[in-house]
């Protein structure tokens, strides 16, 4: 189990790394999606050789990034410019590290933590949850920072 | 667990030399020509003991793998994972004696293939190689498997490590390796061999390894597939145990369907799936999961996802209900057949507690991250024939893919 004190300043370390593209913009690779500003999703596009349709609604906008291998990427930016979830479902497995961003070394850390099952996993953290499901030929799966949802987003808009 | 290996060394010696001499039959003595030719024997005994790292709900069997060709330079593996819910051979490095010195696949260009195994929870990353597979009587010869955590290949690239946390090692894995056997021919298909996905297969040159497209016949293969016999699909079949668990559990892994008496449908319902995702549909609780599938290698069932409330003890992340709860659900193919299926799911954290060193257990559940999807893990098995036809296969009950139970 991740102890409450490295959990807390691998968050602040976390929090501090998403200031670094903001203020540097493009001289340093845009490796922040999740938790990060929108123009990470065209990091991401380039990253994955996707293409990208862009969904707008009322309450948040929907990237939706879709890779040749046919795995569909989809990135929920609120009205604040954040990515506050993304979601995936393809034949393969998105690439988490760009997808997550920060997020990704605690996600690995707090799975590889908890190994009481094999098969579909949840990660709740402050701060961070990551849901994988399915198996070769069929992933699915979601990522969130709660505090970041918009007002009257259900979590089950994601997906 | 030593001594049961050493029994099952000595089993798979005996039928071994027994094939040998089936096999040899023109050679010579002449005194084996009265007796009636003996079926394939085709069971081979399979344990949930909790493994190398102590997981509930994960059936292990034993295998021998020997260098192409050969009948004298082979090595027996225990506690290999048997998953219906993949397709191939996979084995850790570590535990693959150097001898054997098994050759590489090679792509067409010559280089050295190499497969990334993505799974929901993390990615296995090794080189193909070929082997010839023994389990109980039946063989597949110049099968490619993959050695994970292979130390020989470059560097793991981002695109395979990138997809969640490396299960390289025995202790990542839970497991000496894993015997894919499920309803498809290979592990990727047709997709892997049209075009070079990332988070697959690579091609490996000294200078690193690329994603790269693989044709069907050098993909990892349904090693079921490949047996001169029972080669239709697999049936397993584990003991009903208590509601609150069992130490161990021991049971079966029979090859064919329908191939032999110890195979037959007999009633079970055929269910079968949607031939590109092997999904079936789970009616439960006024709601459709149309992603369901029945799966040996998902170690609980996984369903909903705020159904239950959620262990904070030994169980973290598992269902922890107030007291059991008793549940049915209707399982329908897409022939339409359907097949109720009544199940239970416990507080986790009371019967991890209870029993600590127990490793099989019925009633345990977590939730599942896709709302569509039932997946119905280990906890299935038990007290069931579960049968896992394989694609294009002819059965008794219809060509494959399909489930029976």
């Amino acid at each position: 189990m991740i102890n409450a004190r490295a959990r807390q300043a691998r968050k602040i370390v976390a929090r501090f790394a998403l200031i670094i593209p903001c203020g540097l913009g493009a001289a340093l690779p845009a490796h922040a999606t999740l938790g990060g500003i929108e123009a990470s999703v065209f990091a991401d596009q380039s990253q994955i050789s996707a293409t990208l349709r862009t969904m707008p609604n009322a309450r948040y906008t929907i990237h939706e990034l879709r890779a040749p291998s046919g795995t569909v990427v989809r990135e929920y930016v609120a009205p604040t410019g954040i990515v506050f979830a993304v979601a995936w479902q393809g034949p393969s497995m998105p690439d988490l590290r760009q997808v997550l961003g920060s997020h990704f070394d605690e996600y690995v850390a707090a799975v590889a933590a908890s190994r009481n099952r094999r098969g579909p996993v949840s990660v709740q953290l402050p701060g961070l949850v990551v849901q994988s499901g399915g198996h070769m030929r069929g992933f699915i799966g979601k990522a969130y920072v709660p505090e970041t949802l918009p007002p009257g987003v259900s979590l089950d808009d994601v997906r | 667990m030593k001594s049961w290996y050493l029994r099952r060394c000595s089993l798979i010696a005996s039928l071994a030399a027994l094939l040998m001499l089936a096999g040899c039959g023109g050679g010579g003595g002449g005194d084996n020509g009265s007796s009636s030719p003996q079926p394939t024997q085709n069971v081979q005994p399979i344990i949930v003991d909790g493994g190398p790292d102590g997981i509930p709900d994960i059936a292990f069997t034993t295998l021998t793998i020997c260098a192409p060709g050969s009948t004298t330079n082979c090595q027996t593996i225990d506690h290999i994972q048997v998953d219906t819910g993949s397709v191939g051979l996979r084995i850790i490095s570590s535990v693959l004696s150097p001898a054997l010195s098994l050759p590489r696949q090679t792509d067409a260009n010559g280089n050295p293939l190499a497969e990334c195994a993505q799974f929901a929870d993390g990615f296995s990353w090794g080189s193909v190689k070929i082997a010839d597979l023994s389990i109980a009587g039946e063989k597949a010869a110049s099968l490619p498997i993959q050695v994970i955590g292979d130390a020989s290949l470059p560097t793991i690239p981002a695109s395979c490590s990138s997809s969640g946390p490396p299960e390289n090692t025995v202790t990542a894995f839970g497991a000496n390796g894993l015997l894919g056997v499920g309803l498809f021919l290979q592990d990727c298909g047709a997709s892997c061999a049209q075009s070079a996905i990332p988070g697959t297969y690579y091609s490996c040159p000294a200078n690193g390894c690329v994603p790269a497209a693989a044709a069907l016949n050098k993909q990892l293969q349904n090693p079921v597939a490949l047996f001169s016999s029972d080669n239709n699909g697999v049936v397993i079949q584990l003991p009903a145990i208590p509601a609150a668990g069992a130490a161990t559990a021991s049971g079966s892994l029979i090859f064919g369907i329908g191939t032999q008496s110890d195979n037959a449908l007999g009633g079970a319902a055929v269910l079968t799936v949607d031939p590109n995702t092997g999904y079936i549909v789970t009616n439960f609780g006024g709601a459709s999961y149309p992603d369901s599938y029945i799966d040996s290698g998902s170690s609980l069932l996984f369903f909903g996802s705020h159904t239950f409330p959620i262990c904070t003890g030994p169980g973290t992340g598992l269902y922890c209900p107030p007291s059991t709860q008793a549940l049915s659900a209707t399982l329908q193919g897409i022939n339409r057949a359907t097949s109720t299926v009544n199940f239970s799911v416990a507080n986790a954290d009371q019967l991890l507690n209870a029993n600590p060193t127990f490793n099989a257990f019925t009633g345990i559940a977590a939730p599942n991250p896709d709302p569509l999807s039932f997946a119905w893990g280990l906890p299935f098995f038990f007290g069931r024939s579960v049968y896992t036809a394989i694609e294009t296969r002819s059965t008794p009950g219809g060509t494959g893919p399909y489930f029976a139970f």
